[in-house]
């Protein structure tokens, strides 16, 4: 009963971080009057349930307990499908269409927003710029007979993702579809492009996306820039970056293996191109997949940046990717510094592709409805 | 601080418990004292000096109940009731009282009166009826009083039970308060031990994992509901009270013992119990011990008609439904069992005698369920749409779904609670779990209660620990 408090202590042995996203305690100040109201007590209290020592410990065996004994995941919003797939359950119900409340109102705002990503795009194209809206996949359109059955029962065919390609074919809105890429290639490519444990598409499935991304942008402004090769590939069940994120935040004592995974490894060709693009990413977390294959650290130019779901800038300068502050305001005067602007986001944010961002930038350039 | 809590075992109770192990044996009860002060200022730092207050006269009066005699001696006595009862009305029932002479007078269309709640002093149920046992036990020449008043501070506010009881009497207590020697042994400590983790383990693993279905039965609208939605959730609620009662109850036994004290046992395999009657001599038995000492006895008991041992049984059960909370449900519930007692003792358990003893544990079992509807909602109004809900045995479809680990859970809750039905098991189980064993079984039982504490602390710490897997904005 004491070793806890003395690595509290003095953290004799060192403990592994717990994965995923949560919320950290500080230590509370004292004084007298947060003691006598109960303030101290309960910021102390909620301090030492999460810092005590081998406290992450205690996490992973209470997880592994539940998860080996009940199937029941720790992590918000996952689910565990059949032969143990792991779904976050916002992406289930995009697909299965139960993630609005009215279709109509659905109509209507998808309309909305792409009638100025359709704006921004004639608008940027005069500036001498491109702008491409980017259709992550979603795990249940790749592994639909994984989804437990009682999701699949209320499925209705309107779906956010079917908005988007019509009003993209409507508005003739630029687009890539990997969501339908991925389901089209499934079954003739050699290596999973999602893993059974991540939410994401994996390192293999975003090096072909990106290339293709690359590939495309080459063809829209007629040069060439991609200066990589592949040296080689390992295959492994061990899963590695991101390919098993859902598993790593269950937090468990012991690792799942996974289904036989692909890794491409790259190099620079030398010398390097001559021009490469400048490009502004406003994404989900998809594009943190890419981003760690390193390939966008290769082919894009120095300034290129990345914004996290518009809260977050991460730029890149000489291979190495830094968190800035994000300017919200004059994104007119930001955008001229990129050649293309890449809206990208997976199966369960494709209702706000290009996020606020887009009403921003729209407005600024003065877009009228 | 609650026993279930990180800050208390990996904190406040090792680092106790090692300052109290190195202590001198006769200083053993001020180091005991200044935990039990630590751990009650922590949790409740405006009340304390109040409840030293009222323990100060307490002390006092006991001192001045065994000095004198005839009228005066009386006196000093009701004295003494009258400042614990009148500590315990305040605190704890004058909200409701006046909250609902309010409803009166609003229904007359008169003002109601001004008032601010008053806050409840924690533990305060448990320490009055420990006070008043220390004055009245003195008052019946059962014991003498303490010499030393931080003894007697010791004896109300020893943390270990302070919280949620058992309700340990003066006399009971008395003889260990002034020398326990004998009892501060390793095979004492280690009982304690085993014990202490055992009791967590009830309330951790198996209380609050029944306790997170029956509320979110309890805290959804009636109309919602099926009749399988609230059978169950008063089911899980009927087992989860048990465990997380007798849970605490064992801890608080344990800790006594690894500072040298025998508390009394407060449960005995209640849901085994073939009548209500018998149901009051398995739950909660340190609450029935007191009552019966100091209110059904003073009150005549059964010595008097019959008429009069009745209604000084339902007595006793309305102000032990009330002693339980100020509430309405609370009543109720006392005057529901009150009420089966009642009938037992006027003709129905001769009735029960006559039928085999798997129907006689039914009838028992399902009139405590229906009790503990009562006991739950959140009014009293709640719980008749509940009882009315359960009894129409409309749809039978759940309409809040349960998991593996709910059922698992209560599965073995039931296992354990109804094992002991026979009584060569029930002797046997109390003999290993209970009563000092050969060092071989001792040792099992250490290793598999460490086992129980380790996996009790991580379903503690992790209860509320549900990360996003990436930050969202």
């Amino acid at each position: 009963m004491l070793l806890p408090m003395i690595q509290f202590a003095f953290h004799p042995i060192k403990s592994k971080e717990l994965k995923g996203s949560f919320e950290k305690f500080e230590m509370p100040k004292f004084n007298w009057h947060s003691w006598f109201d109960n303030s101290f007590q309960e910021a102390t209290n909620n301090y030492v349930e999460n810092n005590f020592g081998f406290r992450n410990d205690f996490v992973r065996l209470h997880n592994q307990l539940d998860f080996s004994l009940f199937n029941i995941p720790h992590v918000k919003d996952v689910i565990i499908g059949k032969d143990f797939y792991l779904f976050e359950e916002g992406y289930i119900k995009e697909y299965c269409g139960t993630n609005y409340e009215s279709l109509d109102t659905l109509k209507k705002y998808t309309l909305d927003r792409y009638n100025r990503i359709k704006f921004l795009q004639d608008t940027l194209r005069k500036l001498g710029k491109q702008l491409v809206v980017v259709i992550a996949p979603g795990k249940p359109f790749y592994f639909p007979d994984k989804i437990p059955d009682h999701y699949l029962k209320e499925r209705k065919s309107a779906t956010q993702y079917n908005e988007i390609l019509n009003c993209c074919n409507a508005l003739s809105v630029n687009y890539i579809d990997f969501n339908n890429w991925f389901i089209n290639r499934k079954n003739t490519i050699d290596f999973p492009l999602y893993s059974k444990l991540g939410v994401h598409w994996t390192d293999y499935g975003a090096s072909l996306s990106f290339d293709s991304l690359c590939s495309y942008f080459e063809k829209v402004n007629h040069k060439t820039f991609r200066n990589y090769y592949v040296t080689y590939c390992d295959t492994t069940t061990t899963f590695r970056k991101t390919d098993g994120d859902a598993f790593e935040s269950l937090n468990t004592i012991w690792k799942l293996k996974c289904e036989k995974l692909k890794y491409l490894h790259y190099e620079k060709k030398e010398p390097d191109t001559a021009w490469k693009p400048q490009v502004l990413t406003v994404a989900d977390s998809y594009y943190w997949t890419m981003l760690a294959t390193d390939l966008p650290k290769k082919c894009f130019a120095n300034g290129s940046e990345f914004w996290y779901y518009y809260n977050e800038n991460w730029r890149l300068n000489n291979y190495v990717i830094s968190n800035n502050p994000i300017e919200k305001q004059n994104l007119k005067e930001q955008i001229q510094h990129f050649d293309f602007v890449v809206l990208l986001c997976g199966g369960t944010n494709y209702q706000s592709i290009g996020m606020d961002f887009v009403f921003d930038l729209s407005n600024e350039m003065g877009y009228k409805k | 601080m609650v026993f279930s809590s990180s800050i208390f075992l990996l904190f406040f109770f090792p680092l106790f418990l090692l300052l109290y192990f190195i202590t001198p044996v006769k200083y053993k009860n001020y180091t005991a004292l200044a935990g039990s002060v630590a751990f009650y200022a922590w949790g409740a730092p405006t009340f304390i000096f109040l409840v030293f207050g009222v323990l100060l006269a307490d002390y006092f009066l006991g001192f001045k109940i065994y000095h004198t005699n005839g009228f005066a001696k009386k006196i000093y006595l009701l004295i003494s009731i009258c400042i614990n009862v009148g500590f315990l009305f305040y605190f704890k029932y004058s909200n409701f009282f006046v909250e609902n002479i309010n409803q009166v007078f609003i229904h007359f269309g008169a003002k109601p009166l001004q008032w601010i709640n008053v806050a409840l002093p924690i533990g305060i149920s448990f320490f009055v009826f420990q006070e008043m046992s220390y004055t009245i036990d003195i008052y019946r020449g059962e014991h003498a009083p303490l010499k030393k008043f931080t003894d007697y501070m010791l004896f109300i506010f020893l943390f270990s039970h302070l919280i949620a009881g058992p309700i340990v009497t003066y006399h009971v207590l008395a003889d260990d308060l002034v020398d326990r020697k004998k009892k501060l042994t390793n095979d004492y400590r280690l009982e304690g031990f085993i014990r202490f983790f055992t009791g967590l383990a009830r309330k951790v693993l198996i209380a609050n994992t029944l306790g997170e279905y029956a509320d979110s039965v309890f805290n959804s609208p009636v109309l919602q509901l099926s009749s399988a939605d609230v059978w169950l959730g008063a089911i899980a609620y009927t087992f989860q009270l048990y465990f997380d009662f007798a849970g605490y109850s064992d801890m608080a036994i344990g800790i006594g013992k690894l500072l040298g004290f025998d508390f009394p046992e407060n449960f005995n395999f209640p849901y085994i119990s073939q009548s209500i009657t018998e149901f009051w001599q398995r739950w909660h038995i340190t609450l029935g011990s007191w009552m019966k000492r100091y209110l059904y006895i003073p009150l005549g008991g059964n010595k008097f008609s019959t008429t009069r041992t009745f209604l000084n049984l339902w007595i006793v059960f309305l102000i032990s439904g009330f002693w339980h909370g100020a509430a309405w449900n609370f009543i109720f519930w006392g005057i529901w069992h009150g009420s089966f007692i009642v009938l037992e003792k006027l003709f129905f358990q001769k009735i029960l005698q006559r039928i085999p003893s798997v129907f006689r544990i039914a009838y028992t079992f399902l009139i405590v369920v229906l009790g503990w509807v009562l006991f739950r909602a959140n009014s009293f109004q709640q719980a008749v749409l509940f009882i009315k809900k359960m009894l129409s045995f409309s749809i039978m479809q759940l309409q809040i779904p349960v998991n593996a680990k709910f059922v698992a859970v209560l599965m073995i809750a039931i296992s354990f609670s109804f094992v002991a039905v026979s009584n060569l098991i029930q002797n046997k189980l109390l003999t290993w779990y209970l009563l000092p064993t050969r060092k071989i079984w001792l040792g099992m039982k250490l290793a598999i209660a460490v086992l129980f504490f380790l996996i009790s602390v991580a379903y503690i710490t992790s209860n509320q620990f549900n990360p996003f897997i990436y930050f969202r904005f």
